[in-house]
């Protein structure tokens, strides 16, 4: 790791130039990653991601330099490029008054560098297992394990030195079933912030059951209903929804420059039934921290409290764009790429309702039990995600699968009509893309259901 | 803001690099050693917002011991003999594999073009103009559009490779675009779209003509509806179409035929797509952004035609997956950065255009959808079942004519379906860096469901 004092000589050079804010981000991050796919091992692959960024602000400009090349000459080169692009370089000395070194160091239990690879592999080759004696069906399988000790260290000129490291361990498994020339997948992928240990609590064999099981149920399925209809969405994976809802929408940069939600602070947005909450201190969920990437210190954001919009995700930069300072919300996904406002662990906040109470009360409709990928314009509020596991309900109770179906609709008014929420909160691991880079976040919820949505089957008929 | 002249590695000790993975006992050791360097400019409200510049460099090692593949990587020269002995290391929990092995070493022709130096020599001041006035012409269009976010960028990537059956090879590439998202509101109603225009340096560029056609793709939402739930037409602009084109490529390579991944298993030789349709991936395009003179291992590009009058002709292959099937690589070998291994996939993959303009194909439809975006691709376009389920945004069609803008539906069907019902191609052909380096005109589909009301 980059140290502080060749961090500081590079700081102190830039802050010369007529600057309001500059931090320099080293990063020095290990990773490992296997895969088995079609009965073979055929990646093994290890390496370091090493470099620096160095990001000066002046005014409403951010003038921003990174760079692999953390040599002494690497790091003067750096400074050069910031400086040119100043307007003004030489405003005299800047004394930097800095605050004492802080360690955020979070090392796993079980470390994933001390693990042998041999270790790793035989996970793989216990799922590959496991899901090919699920089910005659099952025609192929690729269990992937990739683990990352991303390490950082920040200067910036307000004083802070912060040293944060954090350990991330995902198993995927995906397999697919084949039966009269039909293919269908499914996907399971668990992930924690913690090191070999997260396998003391999660098996293979589990992971791939769970994903042979949804590629069957997938083969079994009818092709889901088209037309607008209430739809329950399931614990964990059902958080998309506000991820693609309200999440981006609630993004500084967003809000400034044109959401469906600017302006709206203080304002109903959503069913009384809704408190969300972005929360980056819970341990070892996905997309936990101690520190932001600009050093802001990690915190619990209720975003909507009871329906009223109350809060909005903030970095340093958007923050005093909109007067509201930073919420420790500025990420990036490397030394590499500038920190902008971005979600964390987003959640609905649980209520009193059981599962069985909304199924029940839910006379047709869809069963959304496990969710896919979503996508959002926050400057519309227009936003979907697609199912991949998920079920008719008639009459109150769960009926058959259903496949191949897409939800969308639009951010406010889909708030709105949210009515029940249950007690069974559960989260799930993903990585949130925007502007080019991503970051590992948790969506969250417990089931909850929609009294209308958009449901895009792949044919005419069905329920309606 | 000034670049180095040409980049070069440290040639002499990647060679020893190679001896040194031998002498661990690797019989076959690659190593692919990359540099890129970034620029990119953010204006809003005829602002500078950023500016950013960076330089990065990689290596990554494959190494082949008795069957068995194992790669590291790092971004430190002075760490390559490390990551080489890593590498080998890595091969020993790999599983044994008899077509696991290095390209015999071939020369590729160069490609004339694919480095301009104008990337480097136009000015910062100019670079930075062409985003504002990307900006301004959006903006000048009508009162109701406003910039979001505008930007230029340009990137230049130079690629080594060196392999122990005597491979060295290297080539410069780059590319600049101009790029604006604006918005469009009217009486509480708010629509965003974007445009972009890329070429080999920034004097290509028509940073007008972007702004231009961004606001008028924003302005002919606005009083977009919802529609009722049906089954019709579709029409697919190129850029959509594009999209559409990058998922089915996923199902076009030996690799993914070989693991029961592919719809097109079993199937070269059959009708697969309209006769309508000529499907060509061509690794040397002068004008292609993802154009090379060889692949990820080295192996010299080509041109490829997958699908031939609608008849599935061939695969994409790189040296691993063409052994396995017994054919010759096709030069599809590809890595996302030194820090992965070669897989496969297209490179500029484009669908050849028809004779009829955009405004004929519209005449032609009785009732439909113009799809002028698609969200959520990869998550609704499952290349494996084909199941395809997506949101959209477009223009409805009634008897020849669009009589209304349309949002917040579906569309969905499956990809071998759509494949099939391509009644019709425009001549209104793109390739752009979306989706990769994909080429499409406008594409008629004869139908679609459309999930709405």
């Amino acid at each position: 790791m980059l140290d502080y004092g060749a961090m500081e000589s590079v700081l102190s050079r830039v802050l010369k130039g007529k600057v309001d804010f500059a931090d320099i981000y080293a990063e020095d991050t290990v990773r490992s990653s296997f895969r088995l796919d079609d009965e073979r091992v055929d990646v093994v692959s290890g390496g370091s991601d090493q470099g620096v960024g160095l990001r000066a602000i002046a005014g409403d400009t951010i003038i921003y330099a990174h760079t692999s090349d953390i040599s002494l000459e690497g790091l003067g080169k750096l400074a050069d490029e910031a400086l040119a692009a100043l307007t003004t370089r030489d405003t005299g000395v800047f004394t930097l008054r800095l605050s004492p070194p802080v360690s955020a160091e979070r090392l796993a239990v079980r470390a994933p560098n001390q693990v042998p690879a041999k270790d790793k592999v035989d996970l793989l080759w216990r799922a590959d297992q496991a899901a090919r004696s699920h089910d005659v069906s099952v025609s192929q399988v690729t269990a992937s394990y990739v683990d990352s000790i991303k390490s950082f260290r920040l200067l910036n000129s307000i004083g802070q030195q912060i040293d944060e490291s954090r350990t991330y361990t995902r198993f995927m498994v995906q397999v697919v079933a084949t039966r009269n020339g039909i293919m269908q997948t499914g996907f399971e992928a668990p992930g924690q912030q913690s090191g070999f240990e997260l396998f003391d609590d999660v098996s293979p064999e589990e992971i791939a059951i769970l994903a042979a099981g949804r590629a069957i149920l997938m083969l079994d399925a009818e092709v889901a209903p088209t037309g607008t209809m209430p739809v329950v969405l399931g614990p964990g994976s059902g958080g998309v929804i506000f991820h693609e809802a309200v999440g981006h929408g609630l993004e500084g940069d967003h809000i400034e420059k044109g959401s469906v939600y600017s302006g709206q602070k203080g304002s109903k947005v959503a069913s009384g039934a809704v408190t969300l909450i972005d929360d980056s201190t819970i341990e070892g969920l996905w997309g936990s921290y101690r520190y932001d990437d600009e050093g802001e210190p990690s915190r619990r954001r209720v975003l909507i409290d009871k329906g009223t919009l109350t809060g909005y995700l903030c970095d340093r930069y958007w923050g005093r764009r909109l007067s509201v300072g930073s919420t420790g919300s500025g990420r990036r996904e490397s030394y590499a790429n500038l920190p902008i406002a971005r979600m964390s662990n987003t959640y609905l906040q649980p209520g009193e309702a059981t599962h069985e109470d909304i199924v029940s009360a839910t006379s047709t409709g869809i069963f959304a039990k496990k969710l896919g990928g979503g996508q959002v314009d926050p400057q519309t509020g227009d936003f979907m995600f697609s199912v991949s596991e998920g079920y008719l309900i008639k009459n109150g109770k769960i009926a058959g699968p259903v496949r191949g179906a897409t939800l969308t609709g639009n951010g406010p008014q889909i708030l709105n009509r949210i009515d029940l929420v249950g007690n069974d909160l559960d989260f799930d691991p993903g990585t949130c893309g925007k502007d080019g880079q991503g970051v590992p976040v948790c969506i969250g919820q417990p089931t909850c259901r929609v009294t209308e949505m958009t449901v895009g089957g792949t044919s005419m008929g069905g329920t309606s | 803001m000034s670049a180095k002249p040409h980049w070069e590695p440290d040639v002499s000790a990647l060679e020893r690099a190679l001896s040194k993975g031998q002498a661990a006992g690797a019989s076959g050791v690659e190593i692919f050693a990359q540099r890129g360097v970034h620029r990119e400019i953010k204006v809003y409200q005829q602002k500078i917002e950023s500016l950013e510049s960076s330089e990065t460099v990689g290596m990554g090692v494959r190494a082949f011991v008795a069957g068995k593949v194992g790669y590291a990587y790092t971004p430190l020269p002075d760490q390559l003999e490390s990551i080489v002995l890593k590498a080998v290391e890595n091969a020993e929990v790999g599983t044994p594999d008899e077509f696991n092995e290095l390209p015999p070493a071939q020369d590729s022709e160069p490609i004339a073009g694919l480095y301009r130096e104008g990337i480097e020599t136009y000015s910062g001041e100019g670079k930075i103009d062409l985003a504002m006035r990307a900006e301004a012409a959006a903006c000048e269009q009508d009162p109701r559009v406003r910039g979001y976010s505008t930007s230029y960028a340009d990137d230049i990537e130079d690629v080594w490779i060196v392999n122990t059956n005597g491979l060295s090879q290297s080539y410069r590439a780059g590319y600049a675009y101009v790029y604006a998202a604006v918005a469009a509101e009217d009486a509480g109603e708010t629509q965003s779209a974007w445009w972009l225009d890329a070429g080999r340096e920034p004097s290509a560029l028509d940073p007008v003509a972007v702004g231009v056609e961004a606001a008028r793709r924003a302005l002919s939402l606005l009083g977009a509806k919802k529609i009722e739930s049906c089954q019709a037409a579709i029409l697919f602009e190129p850029l959509v179409a594009a999209q559409f084109i990058g998922i089915l490529s996923h199902a076009l390579t030996g690799e993914s035929v070989q693991k029961g991944r592919s719809l097109f298993t079993g199937k070269e030789g059959e009708q697969v797509a309209s006769p309508l349709v000529n499907l060509i991936d061509d690794g040397r395009l002068p004008e292609g952004f993802a154009s090379s003179p060889f692949d990820g291992e080295g192996v010299p590009s080509g041109r490829l035609a997958l699908i031939e009058d609608g008849q599935l002709k061939a695969f994409l292959h790189n040296h691993y997956s063409a052994r396995k099937a017994g054919v010759s690589s096709t030069g599809n070998a590809s890595r996302g950065s030194f820090k992965s291994l070669p897989g496969v996939s297209a490179t500029n993959l484009f669908v050849e255009p028809g004779k009829q303009s955009r405004d004929e194909l519209i005449s032609s439809m009785k009732r439909g959808l113009i799809v002028h975006e698609v969200s959520g691709i990869h998550a609704g376009a499952n290349p494996v079942s084909g199941d395809v389920s997506l949101g959209a945004t477009g223009y409805w069609v009634e008897d020849g004519k669009i009589v209304y803008p349309v949002r917040e539906v579906t569309i969905g069907g499956h990809l071998l379906d759509i494949l099939k019902g391509i009644e019709a191609l425009g001549d209104d052909f793109q390739l752009l860096p979306v989706a990769g380096s994909i080429g499409s005109p406008s594409i008629l589909v004869s139908s679609m469901t459309i999930g709405g009301t």
